[in-house]
């Protein structure tokens, strides 16, 4: 059945792209882990989504009773300043996720770039880019967002949540730099690699047809761990109060209730849920990493005897 | 005439203990070897003789230590690499084992068609695939084409990587152990197929390997190599019947005989 499937791909070429995408996500489906943080992740970006259009309140609005409890009309109560809490929780979601994704992408993508050149370019480059790498796990990570934050605090207003990506990026590169960094050297030297590079192949294209490739799991677990670091960072770089603390997202609503001691005059309803929130959301994404993990690691897969009886013959799990 | 030949070739390799204290581990030893014209000749030696090394060396996967290397009688040895990705369309390598030399990612097509885009083969690259893969034996075509590494045998694995390294178009063709890791039935074949693509390609073949009975099948002259020297080299049969140095008589009892009980 794989061999028709390959076979429509080469007379469609929009099947063969559109398989190409189905695929992986079907193998990723497969394992349960990866399964509940896919439905919990696409959960909260549903949420976070119908956050931005269906707020039942303003969530800067300061107008109503402070510190209610919970009620029908107020579904998470109110802050001490007589802010809706579910309504900056519902709005608050997308901006969170959207850091987080931002985090997870750019911070992946630099990795990916300085990580693979460092370990197949020449032996002086690699000295040198390591070098730089190991500069910047070193240096503490809370210094350089308290240096670069209450440095961008001043222009913040007008850029919205871009200092604060920058500096999560700059922070958050590092770790998977080093991991593509090693990973691809040790791929390097692989035979299939020296064959390509008989047979005339350049540096870019082995980079892009092979390693790449090669290393996708390990791109995909580096992005939800940065990804991951990304939505810990907004709430860190708010709480530490270097951030923007007129936006609305989780790390906001965290630095506020904590900096009212919310949890010393007892409006739990304030301080949960958006913990609650964070966690879950940190939760999908190290489900979906121990996911990939199994998936781009053969050893740690479980072969299921139950799904091949059933005549599934046609997933290859090594694909 | 001399297509490839080596002068007083060396590799060291150095390998550091501690900061201050390194020792140098000599792979290859003045190695002078000389491949002809369409001529199938045999390096043998018992592992860690160097034999791996001297492949690497001549494809400049290894850069030599001191000695030349000539190719069609000009020293290539100081080659950058510019040039020495235009003299790697004339020598190809395949490699000792078919289940790394493959990249698990791609299909067999593909692995025969980037040589083919890379050394813009004017013709119908299509056409060419198939050609390529009839000749290692690879029948039909069609059925091989879209297969990936993992859903192919050692055997058929060593043929697509020959297809690979024929598609190039070299003029020499360097194997290094290639049916050592297949089971011994399939390696007739190989061995078989080795033979007749240098009959009707006019390739010149270096076959490296530690088993002295497939060596004595298809070559016409061998070089035994030890500690990163040769130690003796002539004509196959003569070597195999009357050796003079010790170390290949020895490699020569070694050799298993299904007649012959230790």
């Amino acid at each position: 059945m794989n061999h028709d499937l390959f076979k429509n791909s080469t007379v469609n070429g929009v099947s063969f792209k559109f398989n190409k995408i189905i695929k992986p996500l079907k193998i990723l489906l497969t394992n349960n882990k990866a399964k509940v943080g896919f439905i919990i992740l696409a959960g909260m970006i549903i949420f976070g989504v119908l956050g931005q259009f269906f707020a039942p309140y303003n969530p800067n609005r300061y107008e109503f009773v402070r510190s209610m409890p919970p009620s029908y009309s107020h579904l998470l109560g109110t802050t001490v300043y007589g802010q809706d809490v579910f309504s900056q929780l519902f709005y608050g979601a997308a901006p969170t996720l959207l850091v987080g994704f931002s985090v997870g992408i750019i911070g992946t993508f630099i990795s990916i770039f300085v990580g693979i050149s460092a370990g197949f370019a020449s032996e002086r480059i690699n000295n040198i880019v390591t070098g730089i790498i190991n500069i910047f796990l070193i240096i503490p990570g809370v210094l350089l967002i308290m240096l670069f934050g209450s440095y961008f605090l001043g222009i913040h207003q007008s850029l919205g949540y871009l200092p604060t990506i920058l500096i999560l990026v700059i922070t958050g590169w590092a770790f998977g730099a080093r991991t593509f960094r090693s990973i691809t050297l040790s791929i390097a030297k692989r035979d299939f690699i020296l064959s390509s590079m008989l047979i005339g192949e350049s540096r870019l294209g082995i980079i892009f047809r092979q390693i790449i490739r090669a290393i996708f799991p390990v791109i995909i677990s580096n992005f939800f761990f940065t990804a991951m670091y990304g939505t810990m960072g907004l709430t860190f770089v708010e709480y530490l109060g270097v951030g923007n603390l007129l936006q609305v997202n989780w790390g906001t609503m965290l630095y506020w209730a904590i900096n009212n001691e919310a949890y010393l005059t007892g409006l739990w309803w304030w301080i949960l849920p958006p913990s609650f929130m964070i966690s879950i959301l940190m939760f999908s994404f190290i489900l979906l990493n121990f996911g990939m993990d199994e998936i781009g690691n053969p050893s740690l897969r479980r072969f299921n005897s139950k799904k091949n009886k059933k005549g599934d013959l046609n997933e290859h799990p090594e694909n | 005439m001399s297509i490839l030949r080596t002068e007083n070739l060396s590799k060291v390799f150095i390998s550091r203990k501690g900061i201050v204290k390194s020792e140098n581990v000599v792979a290859l030893d003045n190695v002078n070897i000389e491949l002809n014209e369409r001529e199938l000749i045999g390096v043998v030696g018992a592992s860690g003789s160097g034999k791996s090394t001297l492949a690497k060396t001549l494809v400049f996967l290894y850069k030599p230590t001191t000695g030349n290397i000539y190719f069609r009688d000009e020293n290539i040895t100081k080659y950058k690499s510019g040039k020495i990705k235009k003299y790697r369309k004339n020598i190809q390598m395949v490699f000792q084992d078919p289940y790394a030399s493959l990249d698990p990612n791609h299909t067999v097509e593909w692995h025969v068609k980037r040589p083919l885009i890379l050394i813009k083969y004017k013709g119908d690259i299509n056409e060419r695939i198939n050609e390529l893969l009839n000749m290692v034996t690879l029948n039909p075509p069609e059925y091989y084409r879209n297969k990936f590494p993992h859903q192919l045998s050692g055997g058929q694995r060593q043929r697509v990587y020959l297809a690979r390294a024929l598609a190039v178009e070299p003029s020499i063709l360097i194997a290094d152990e290639p049916v050592s890791m297949l089971d011994v039935s399939v390696r007739i074949g190989i061995l078989n197929l080795l033979k007749n693509i240098r009959d009707m390609l006019d390739l010149s073949i270096i076959y490296i390997t530690h088993d002295l009975n497939t060596v004595s099948m298809i070559t016409d002259r061998i070089y035994v190599m030890h500690d990163g020297k040769i130690v003796e080299e002539g004509n196959t049969d003569s070597i195999i019947k009357n050796p003079m140095n010790s170390y290949t008589r020895e490699l020569i009892e070694a050799a298993p005989n299904p007649y012959k009980r230790i």
